[in-house]
């Protein structure tokens, strides 16, 4: 999935992809448009046959991790939205960023440019669908003033501290279930200054967050969780 | 708390159930397969003691052949936590027994501590209604078989039973074992999300025989027999036919 692209620093301001037509009706054939938080996002809903299906080899496309808006990027939506002045103005990274929800909320809140990572190229093509619906422009169409929006596909997990700390702000929702890259993110993280993690409770989520890290907890009963947190593992 | 739930993969319940020509067995060739319903309760009720809070962590742990990882991500998806799969090639309509199953649990019991351990009250291939009981027994810990109701508080389980004539309620220290009946709850569906997330989770694999424990069946399975074909009716003309024939028949 992950494919080489010319973009390599932090300071790419426009997508390392072309979205085509034909991808744009492929996300729209099997998605809905829905709200979440007040963003709208096209995504696999309950109405959707796709949500449906038990067998991940019948779907038209990888495992479509961008058409969801997960527990933790659910949280993380919510939480930008509730506090703007933390995004105002600010150079944000968004880690595997999935439908784009987080990014578009910090789009929303005034961030001056936002990088929406993910190694899914459909991620990309759902981003491109989701701004629209938003009113929102990618790339260079961006007025002067308005937050520039771009997507890079490329993974950049284990890129190290000097490339996380490019960035004023680094979101990272519902992405500490995994064995491989859950630890690795942590590790990249750990001391960046503007991280903001949502998460419901994954394998790899720190049991352990302290008072002052903690920002935030919404009541979510379902999936076995019982609430979703937004924390951030250093003091601002 | 911390909660087992134990699940078994059986054949479908849907599925038309054929005897081997041997006699031998139920012929588990290319039939479907699922999680036996019993255990699916019993997973949507861990999971909902997690939803509220009075769980932290669901376990969920099947004893079975490499194909039985299937059913541990059906309770991966349903919102387990994590599994622990214990691998045999024994037969788990037959050769696997209750008996051995029970010793596993409390084995895996052992080195996990868990408050609870929620099971189906039977399968539905050797129909024992066994595991439960004989793992209380092994653990001498407190059981509630037949559940309709739970609910946790502090370190009190008060469980409603399905018993002959009515329901009984009764309260549990812990660690517990509660088997699950059918009333207990609705199991939710596993949707594609959680199907994608679920197959991120943890599974532990265990060889059955790295427990040291002797999983040989005490009950030996002489024949498996088809239940017998229903005899075909006969269509009477009269009253006094009907009459006449129940009387040949001795029931009059």
């Amino acid at each position: 999935m992950q494919t080489t692209t010319p973009a390599t620093s932090g300071a790419a301001t426009s997508s390392n992809l072309v979205v085509t037509a034909e991808e744009r009706a492929l996300v729209r054939e099997h998605t809905a448009k829905t709200d979440v938080h007040g963003v709208r996002l096209r995504l696999i809903t309950a109405d959707c046959p796709l949500y449906h299906e038990t067998d991940e080899s019948a779907l038209p496309f990888e495992a479509p991790w961008w058409a969801f808006c997960w527990p933790g990027g659910l949280a993380l939506t919510r939480f930008v939205l509730e506090n703007p002045e933390l995004f105002k103005g600010k150079r944000v990274l968004d880690v595997g960023s999935g439908c784009g929800s987080v990014s578009l909320a910090c789009a929303l809140v005034g961030a001056r440019e936002i990088v929406a990572n993910d190694v899914d190229r459909l991620a990309g093509v759902a981003l491109a669908e989701n701004a629209e619906l938003n009113g929102l422009k990618m790339d260079g169409e961006s007025a002067e003033g308005e937050p520039k929006l771009s997507f890079l596909q490329e993974n950049r997990i284990g890129a190290g501290k000097a490339y996380f700390d490019a960035f004023d702000v680094v979101v990272v929702g519902d992405m500490l279930y995994d064995a491989d890259f859950s630890p690795t993110l942590l590790q990249d993280l750990a001391h960046h200054r503007g991280v903001y993690f949502g998460d419901p409770g994954r394998t790899y989520c720190p049991q352990e967050v302290s008072e002052d890290n903690l920002l935030a907890s919404y009541d979510h009963h379902e999936d076995g969780f019982s609430a979703i947190r937004v924390f951030r593992l250093t003091a601002a | 708390m911390k909660v087992f739930v134990a699940v078994k993969r059986t054949l479908d319940y849907a599925v038309k159930v054929r005897v081997k020509a041997d006699k031998s067995a139920v012929d588990l060739a290319n039939v479907k397969m699922s999680m036996n319903p019993f255990c699916e309760i019993a997973c949507e009720e861990a999971v909902r003691l997690k939803e509220k809070k009075v769980a932290k962590e669901v376990i969920a742990v099947t004893v079975g052949p490499k194909a039985a990882q299937e059913t541990l991500r059906t309770a991966l998806a349903m919102g387990a936590d994590r599994g622990i799969h214990v691998v045999t090639d024994m037969r788990h309509d037959t050769e696997l027994q209750p008996l051995a199953v029970a010793k596993v649990l409390q084995a895996l019991g052992a080195k996990e501590s868990p408050d609870m351990y929620i099971l189906g009250k039977q399968s539905i291939d050797g129909d024992n209604n066994q595991t439960g009981q004989m793992l209380a027994g092994l653990m001498d810990a407190p059981i509630a078989a037949f559940a309709s109701e739970v609910s946790v508080d502090g370190d009190k389980v008060h469980v409603t039973r399905e018993i002959d004539g009515g329901l009984q309620k009764i309260d549990l220290g812990l660690p517990a074992v509660v088997t699950a009946d059918l009333r207990l709850n609705e199991p939710r569906y596993a949707t594609l999300p959680n199907i994608m997330k679920a197959k991120k989770k943890k599974i532990e694999e265990i060889k059955a025989e790295d427990l040291g424990l002797s999983l040989e069946p005490h009950v030996q399975y002489t024949s498996v027999e088809d239940p017998p074909v229903r005899q075909a009716g006969i269509k009477v003309e009269s009253v006094d036919e009907v009459i006449s024939k129940l009387k040949e028949t001795g029931v009059l």
